[in-house]
C-alpha cells in the first residue's frame, strides 16, 4: 500500500493544521467579533488575504520566510538544527496561513451572532470573561466550530500550490495527496492517479455530507 | 441611598444624570423609548465602559473615576433582567436559575437584604412545572418569570428591571404583574424599573424618575411626582391608589361585592368573589371628586397640581388613606386649593375595581 502514504500524510497534516487553527483562531475570532479598535479592519484584511492571493504568491513569501535565511526559518534552524522549508513542520505552518480565513471567519460570524444580552446577562450574574466564554459563548457557537473545523480541514486537504512551493515533493515528509496525483499524472501513471483522485473525491463528498447533515439537524428546533 | 453622577455620550445625545435615588422600594425610570433609560441600567450594572462619573449604592462605591474605582459587572451586587429575558437557550430553566446563584449568589452571604433560596424562587414565580424545560419551549410570560427569578437568585442588593413587560401581550402582562407586585411587597431589595408604560408605573412605583433626552427632569416620590407640572398628563390622568380589602359578602343579583377596607364598607361591581377573600381595591382618580351628600367624607387636601385642560389632580387624606381625585377646576371649592383645607369628597364606588391580591399565588406561608 505504498501509494497510500501520501493519503496518511495529508490526513495528518490536515488534522494538525485544523487543531492549531482552532486553538489560535478562536481568540483571534473572539477579538475580531468584539473589538471596536481601529486595528480591526487591517487585521480582518490580513486574515482574508489568503482567500484572494494566488497560492504561488503565498508560497513564495512563505518559502522566503521559512527558508534557512528567512526570519522564521533561521530562528527554527538555530533552535532545532533543522530546516523548515521542505519539511513537515514547515508544511504545517504554511497550511495554517493558507487555511486561516476558513477557520477564523466562521468562528467570527458565530461569535457575532450571539445575542449580546446573553453575554451581558452572564456577566451581571457573576461570570467573568473566561467563564462567560466557556459557559455561554462556546456552547452557543457549536455550529460555527463545526463549520470552521470542516472547512479548515477540507481546505488543507485540497491545497496544492503552497505545498508545492514550500514543501516540495519528499516522500512521507511533504508528499501530500495532491502533489502525489500531480506527480503520477506527470509520469503517465494514470491508474494510481485515478485511484488517489477517486479516494479524494469520495472522502471530500463524505465530509461534506457529514457537515451539512449535522448542520441541518442542529437547525431543527430543540 | 443610590448616588449617581454619571455622564456618557450616545450617538444622538449625551446622558447626564446627577441624582440620589432611594434604596428602598421601586423606582420607576420613566420616559419615551430611546431617551437613555436602559443605558442608565447598563451603567449601574457596570456594562458601559464609556460611562464616566460616580456611582455608589448604600455607601458602597461601585464607580469613582476620580479615584480610579470601577467594579466589574461580576463584582457588583446587582442583577439586571433584560427586556426579552435573555435566558440562556442551551440551558434548562433549572440551570438558568442556578447560573447566578452559583456565581454571585454564593459569594454574597453578608447581604443586608433577605436572600431567597432556590425553592423559594421556584415557588414564588410558579416555575416547578417548567423546571426542566428549555427556554425555547416557554411562553414570553414564562420566560420573563424565569428571568426575574434568575436575577433574584444572584442575591442582588439592587435589582434592575429593563421593561420586563414590554414584549408581552395584554394577557401575559396581566399574568406577570402580580409577580412584580409580590416582589415589591415581600422583598426588601430596591428595584429600578425602566418603563414607558403609564399603567405599570402607577401600579408598581414608589418613586418616579422622569427622563427626557438623557436628562433627568424630575425625581420624587410617586405621590408627590403625580402633582408636579413636569409629570406628563398621561401619567397624571391615570393616577390611582390601591388598597387591600376583604370581601364581606357577594350580592349575586346585583353583582356587587361588599368589601371592608380602611375606607369603610364599600360596594364594588365585581364578578363572583368568595366571602372572606382578601382582594386589592383600585381607586382611580376619576372616581374621587368633591361632593356633598349622605355618603360624603371629610378629607383634608394635602396637595394639588396646577390645572391642565381645566382639570387638576388633588391629593386627599381620608382617615389615614391617601387618595387622588381628578376634577374640573369648576368643581373645587377654591383654586388654587390650599394644602390643609378640609373639604367633602365622594368616592364613586361604581368606578372602583377589585382584583385578586398577589394572584395566582396566595398560599405563601409568611
Amino acid at each position: 500500500m505504498e501509494f497510500l502514504s501520501p493519503l496518511w500524510l495529508t490526513l495528518k497534516l490536515a488534522t494538525i493544521t485544523t487543531l492549531v487553527l482552532i486553538l489560535l483562531g478562536t481568540p483571534l475570532a473572539w477579538w475580531l467579533a468584539n473589538t471596536r479598535s481601529v486595528l480591526k479592519a487591517p487585521v480582518e484584511a490580513i486574515t482574508a488575504l489568503p482567500l484572494v492571493l494566488p497560492p504561488t504568491v503565498l508560497g513564495f513569501y512563505l518559502l522566503i520566510l521559512l527558508g534557512p535565511h528567512g526570519a522564521v526559518g533561521s530562528w527554527w534552524a538555530s533552535v532545532s538544527g533543522e530546516s523548515l522549508s521542505f519539511s513537515f513542520a514547515g508544511l504545517v505552518i504554511a497550511s495554517c496561513v493558507y487555511s486561516l480565513p476558513f477557520v477564523v471567519q466562521p468562528l467570527q460570524s458565530a461569535f457575532e451572532g450571539i445575542n449580546t444580552a446573553l453575554i451581558k446577562s452572564a456577566q451581571t450574574l457573576g461570570a467573568r470573561m473566561l467563564d462567560t466564554f466557556y459557559t455561554v459563548v462556546l456552547p452557543l457557537s457549536g455550529r460555527g466550530f463545526l463549520t470552521a473545523s470542516v472547512l479548515g480541514f477540507a481546505h488543507t486537504v485540497g491545497e496544492f500550490g503552497v505545498v508545492l512551493m514550500v514543501g516540495g515533493n519528499i516522500s512521507s515528509e511533504t508528499r501530500v495527496i495532491s502533489i502525489a496525483i500531480y506527480d503520477h499524472v506527470e509520469t503517465m501513471e494514470y491508474a494510481i492517479a485515478h485511484q488517489l483522485s477517486l479516494i479524494l473525491v469520495v472522502f471530500s463528498f463524505l465530509v461534506l455530507i457529514l457537515l451539512y447533515g449535522v448542520r441541518n439537524q442542529r437547525r431543527s428546533p430543540i | 441611598m443610590i448616588r449617581l453622577n454619571i455622564s456618557f455620550a450616545r450617538q444622538a445625545f449625551k446622558i447626564n444624570i446627577a441624582t440620589d435615588l432611594p434604596s428602598r422600594g421601586v423606582t420607576a425610570l420613566f420616559g419615551a423609548s430611546g431617551c437613555g433609560k436602559s443605558s442608565i441600567l447598563s451603567c449601574l450594572a457596570g456594562l458601559e465602559s464609556g460611562c464616566r462619573g460616580f456611582i455608589s449604592v448604600n455607601d458602597e462605591v461601585w464607580q469613582d473615576d476620580a479615584q480610579g474605582i470601577f467594579l466589574k459587572p461580576y463584582q457588583r451586587p446587582v442583577a439586571l433582567a433584560f427586556q426579552d429575558g435573555a435566558l440562556f437557550p442551551h440551558l434548562s430553566v433549572r440551570e438558568n436559575l442556578q447560573y447566578g446563584l452559583q456565581r454571585k449568589g454564593s459569594q454574597r452571604k453578608g447581604n443586608q437584604c433577605r436572600s431567597l433560596g432556590f425553592d423559594e424562587v421556584v415557588e414564588m414565580f410558579d416555575l416547578s412545572r417548567l423546571i426542566d424545560s428549555r427556554p425555547a419551549a416557554l411562553s414570553g410570560g414564562e420566560a420573563q418569570r424565569v428571568a426575574i427569578g434568575r436575577t433574584l437568585l444572584a442575591h442582588p442588593s439592587l435589582l434592575l428591571l429593563d421593561e420586563p413587560l414590554s414584549g408581552l401581550d395584554f394577557q401575559r402582562k396581566a399574568e406577570i404583574m402580580p409577580f412584580l407586585e409580590r416582589l415589591h411587597q415581600e422583598l426588601d431589595i430596591p428595584v429600578i424599573y425602566v418603563s414607558h408604560v403609564v399603567g405599570e408605573v402607577i401600579r408598581l412605583a414608589d418613586h418616579l424618575a422622569l427622563m427626557r433626552q438623557g436628562e433627568l427632569t424630575l425625581s420624587a416620590p410617586l405621590h408627590q411626582a403625580l402633582l408636579d407640572d413636569r409629570t406628563p398628563g398621561g401619567l397624571r390622568n391615570r393616577a390611582a391608589v390601591s388598597l387591600s380589602c376583604q370581601v364581606i359578602q357577594y350580592d349575586d343579583t346585583r353583582c356587587l361585592a361588599r368589601v371592608d377596607s380602611t375606607l369603610g364598607v364599600l360596594h364594588i361591581p365585581s364578578g363572583f368573589v368568595e366571602s372572606g377573600a382578601r382582594m386589592r381595591l383600585t381607586i382611580p382618580a376619576d372616581a374621587v371628586a368633591p361632593g356633598t351628600g349622605s355618603d360624603a367624607r371629610t378629607a383634608s387636601v394635602s396637595g394639588c397640581s396646577s390645572q391642565r385642560k381645566g382639570r387638576v389632580l388633588v391629593r386627599y387624606e381620608v382617615g389615614g388613606v391617601t387618595l387622588f381625585g381628578l376634577s374640573p377646576v369648576a368643581d373645587l371649592p377654591q383654586y388654587p386649593l390650599q394644602d390643609g383645607i378640609e373639604t367633602d369628597i365622594r368616592i364613586n364606588e361604581s368606578m372602583l375595581a377589585l382584583a385578586t391580591e398577589s394572584s395566582p399565588l396566595n398560599h405563601q406561608s409568611r
